[in-house]
């Protein structure tokens, strides 16, 4: 009887210790070993999105714009540029360069989620700056990428 | 017996396990490290190269290379105030724009830190370097073109082309080409050459000027003894008004080139044709960002 009841246990803990081992296996295997490659791949697009979106003029295209706007044209013509399975989160902050000083903060900022996305914890962030200097206005663009 | 069998195959598989585990671990610590650098890396370079791009926009210039071609696309006057506007890139950047593992800042040629506006404010110039040929405004109001080579490196020029758009003036003289007074080409003093044969410092110089009215017309003589000095008055006019001119000067050298545009709005196109291909265009600061994992220093 006590003989038994020591096997049994012998045997559980073996097992438990058994299916500790290969669930680490497995997660370091396939999960952790993708993500590093999954997010140089998010920030190398990210940042190709930004300078496109730079580049042409874009962003420079928002300021005084409404938010209705922005979102309207980032959701029809800027993030189908992105491949389908990637989700964005950009902010995009305008500040105003008067009488020497950017005043206390972003005189506008802008935010638009790509649609159908919901935040995960991975993500990568990318961000880069703009300029309209006939106006003396300068973006701080910042996006968040992750995989749907 | 039984026992310790069971005891070593247990062993040696739950340190078989051990060991594979570390060595998964390994691996991917390594490849973290790796993308870690690429990462850090392509952030650099991009912040890098956001920069720049904006430090050009200010200037209301594009410059580019192709080949022996230097090129200058330009429009002036300055119809901002382009020191403050140095300033406020380089508090944006300061306060804005870096952060915890990006820092960046302008540098002098000797690597110190230094305030872009004050640095620059001496400095309204694009150096094509090695050879120093200097495409500049005289300030940073714009109000004139000012080319500038010295005579050791002068024989790397071997051709320039000059368009200039007038946006608000019409020509108000004769493009008969007679070399009379009245005449819009009419040069004096007049330095030019026919041919560049025993010249020692001679400019093969295509100038050609349009006006708000889409007239195009290209100067008639296109070498220049540049050891001396060639002036042209070009008379324009804007609406009724009466006419003034705008002043260009070729020679004498270290002055390759003076423009006086008295205020005129104007796009110019500028194309050094050099004997070499080594050279570079930059401005007069170095940008620096650096993170963690990588750094870039170069000249603007």
């Amino acid at each position: 009887m006590h003989k038994g009841f020591v096997f049994t246990m012998d045997a559980i803990v073996a097992s438990f210790i058994v299916i500790f081992a290969l669930g680490i296996i497995i997660v370091l295997t396939t999960t952790t070993s993708n993500l590093p490659f999954d997010k140089l791949q998010l920030d190398s697009i990210g940042n190709d999105f930004l300078a496109v979106l730079e580049r042409n003029g874009t962003f420079i295209s928002y300021i005084g714009k409404s938010q209705d706007f922005v979102s309207n044209d980032m959701q029809s013509n800027q993030y189908p540029l992105l491949p389908v399975q990637y989700c964005a989160n950009t902010t995009i902050k305008v500040y105003k360069w008067q009488t020497g000083s950017f005043g206390s903060g972003p005189e506008t900022t802008y935010n638009v989620v790509r649609t159908d996305c919901a935040p995960t914890y991975e993500r990568t962030r990318v961000k880069r700056m703009d300029a309209a200097f006939g106006s003396a206005q300068f973006l701080l663009i910042e996006m968040e990428l992750w995989l749907k | 017996m039984r026992g310790i069998f069971y005891t070593a195959i247990t062993f040696l598989i739950v340190s078989s396990l051990i060991f594979y585990i570390f060595f998964i671990s390994l691996t991917n610590v390594g490849r973290s490290n790796v993308i870690t650098r690429e990462l850090s890396a392509q952030r650099v370079y991009y912040a890098w190269r956001s920069v720049q791009d904006n430090f050009g926009d200010v200037l209301g210039v594009k410059v580019g290379k192709d080949g022996y071609i230097a090129s200058f696309n330009d429009s002036l006057p300055a119809d901002i105030d382009i020191l403050s506007l140095f300033n406020a890139l380089d508090v944006f950047i300061q306060n804005y724009y870096q952060d915890e593992t990006l820092q960046m800042r302008f540098e002098d040629p000797d690597g110190n830190k230094v305030n872009l506006s004050a640095f620059m404010k001496d400095k309204p110039v694009i150096p094509i370097k090695p050879m120093n040929i200097n495409y500049g405004w005289g300030d940073w109001g714009k109000t004139r073109l000012h080319i500038v080579v010295d005579t050791s490196n002068f024989s790397y020029i071997d051709k320039l082309d000059m368009y200039i758009k007038l946006k608000n003036v019409q020509f108000a003289c004769n493009w008969n080409h007679q070399g009379s007074p009245g005449d819009c080409d009419y040069w004096t003093p007049d330095k030019h050459v026919e041919s560049c044969d025993g010249v020692q410092y001679c400019l093969e110089f295509n100038l050609t000027y349009e006006d708000s009215n889409r007239v195009v017309v290209n100067f008639v003589y296109h070498y220049f003894n540049v050891s001396k000095q060639s002036v042209n008055n070009l008379n324009v006019k804007h609406g009724n008004e009466s006419s003034f001119f705008i002043k260009t000067q070729v020679g004498a050298l270290p002055t390759l080139l003076d423009i006086d545009l008295k205020d005129v709005e104007v796009d110019t196109f500028t194309k050094f044709y050099l004997t070499t291909t080594d050279f570079y265009i930059s401005y007069a600061a170095k940008f620096n960002v650096t993170s963690d994992f990588a750094k870039r220093i170069d000249w603007l």
